[in-house]
């Protein structure tokens, strides 16, 4: 028997440093955008406020799905 | 009322008083930095907190009547070393919350049960394999995991952020800290309730009030999620103590680092049948918020403790659960089993007593951190 799932693992890994540091940065961009009083960047701020929100409905599927 | 139907009813309510402080200790793990920050008040943080580990139990009820799984052979597992098992898991569970250790729950109960079935059914009946598994190697795994995501996050936040008007920054990190630290109190609830589900299930299958088939009883999912969405509203607040004024003094950037990272870290090992400690990881985020921001502190002489506390979590939970089997057999049949519940009532109450000698609640929480360590010592600033 193996004592760790090394495939496991690594997935884990991977997707969690994609996972949370992508939707920090995002969020962080999204004030950014709405900071900077100019339409295109209030525009970007949203989108990547929706893409945040797209991570944590993916999430709450993850939840279900199990 | 005959001496079966006694024990099951002592299983079930010892079961919900695990579930119980599995909520109240593990309050800390989504709260504590909304708590440290300021995101929310503390009565209403746990207040919400409370809602989502409750909804959450409701929402995956793919139930396993099972516990400690591929750890002990199910063939060894009774109602009693259930009962001693669970018994093993609160005392570790109120232990450590009194010295505000944040510290996993399932490793207390699996903990619990190991010791337990050693002493019914001999070494043969517990798979090392499966304890390192299962339990050791996720245990030094999740906390390194967690403070990777959790540094390069806070690093990143506080790069991008620079030249955001600090208002915006607080109050935009504010609010996001509260998404994601919701986002784990939901997580929790979805996993650690049906923890207790599946013990009381599996108690009613031993007892023949159901069948193997028939899934778990609606009011079995009623009482866990209210005992652990209870447990969750108590707030453990010495533990909530320690990890959001404990391991470092957190901002909002950093809170909102540290959930984000628990929870993209809690649901990627969900999803990829890697299950990781929800508290461990948790920890792990905060330390790895404090690392990620230039010239903050750490304090590693307490996150020494937590790391001494999870090492021993499984031998001294596991010594308890070996010593309630014992005492239950050596007494003899359902008196033993109460006489055994009786003294760990008796635990529980003395351990609150002289909690109320330096009580941390929702007033003195967030008041400075004094150092060596311990929750208990708490100033207000002047």
């Amino acid at each position: 028997m193996s004592y760790i799932d090394v495939d496991a693992l690594w997935r884990v890994m991977v997707a969690s440093l994609i996972g949370g540091v992508g939707i920090a940065a995002l969020f962080s961009v999204g004030l950014i955008g709405v900071s900077s009083g100019r339409v295109v960047g209030r525009v970007a701020g949203g989108v990547c406020f929706l893409l945040v929100v797209a991570g944590v409905l993916l999430g709450v599927y993850v939840m279900l799905d199990k | 009322m005959n001496g079966d139907l006694v024990l099951l009813i002592v299983v079930v309510i010892t079961a919900l008083s695990f579930d119980f402080t599995n909520g109240f200790h593990d309050t800390a793990n989504a709260m504590a930095t909304s708590i440290a920050t300021g995101a929310l008040k503390p009565k209403i943080a746990v207040a919400l907190s409370a809602v989502l580990n409750f909804v959450g139990a409701f929402l995956s009820l793919k139930v396993a009547a099972t516990i400690a799984n591929g750890i002990v052979d199910s063939g060894a597992i009774t109602l009693t070393v259930v009962f001693a098992g669970l018994v093993g898991g609160l005392a570790w569970n109120l232990v450590t919350w009194y010295y505000g250790i944040p510290s996993s729950s399932s490793h207390a109960l699996i903990g619990g049960v190991v010791g337990a079935t050693l002493l019914a059914s001999g070494i043969k009946a517990v798979k090392g394999e499966g304890l390192v598994s299962h339990v050791i190697v996720p245990a030094l795994l999740a906390p390194i995991a967690a403070i990777v995501v959790a540094t390069v996050g806070t690093y990143l936040v506080y790069v991008l952020t620079r030249k955001v008007g600090e208002r915006t920054r607080t109050k935009g990190f504010k609010i996001g800290q509260i998404g994601s630290a919701s986002l784990v109190s939901l997580a929790h609830g979805t996993n650690d309730a049906q923890k207790t589900m599946g013990i009381i299930t599996l108690a009613l299958i031993a007892n023949g009030t159901i069948t193997q088939n028939s899934g778990t009883p609606f009011w079995v999912i009623v009482c866990s999620a209210t005992a652990i969405a209870a447990g969750t509203y108590v707030g453990g607040w010495r533990v909530i103590r320690t990890l959001g004024k404990g391991l470092t003094e957190i901002e909002t950037p950093q809170g909102f680092a540290a959930e984000t990272s628990s929870a993209t870290v809690i649901l990627t090992s969900t999803h990829f049948g890697f299950p990781l400690s929800t508290t461990q990881v948790c920890t792990g985020s905060v330390i790895g918020a404090g690392l990620g921001k230039r010239l903050a502190e750490v304090r590693w002489g307490v996150a020494a403790r937590m790391g001494v506390a999870w090492l021993i979590t499984l031998p001294a939970a596991a010594l308890v659960g070996a010593l309630a089997f014992g005492a239950a057999q050596l007494i003899g049949g359902t008196l033993g089993v109460i006489v055994v519940f009786v003294a760990a009532v008796v635990f529980a109450a003395l351990l609150y007593l002289a909690s109320r000698k330096t009580a941390v609640h929702a007033g003195n929480v967030n008041d400075e951190w004094v150092g060596r360590g311990t929750p208990t010592q708490v100033r207000t600033p002047v």
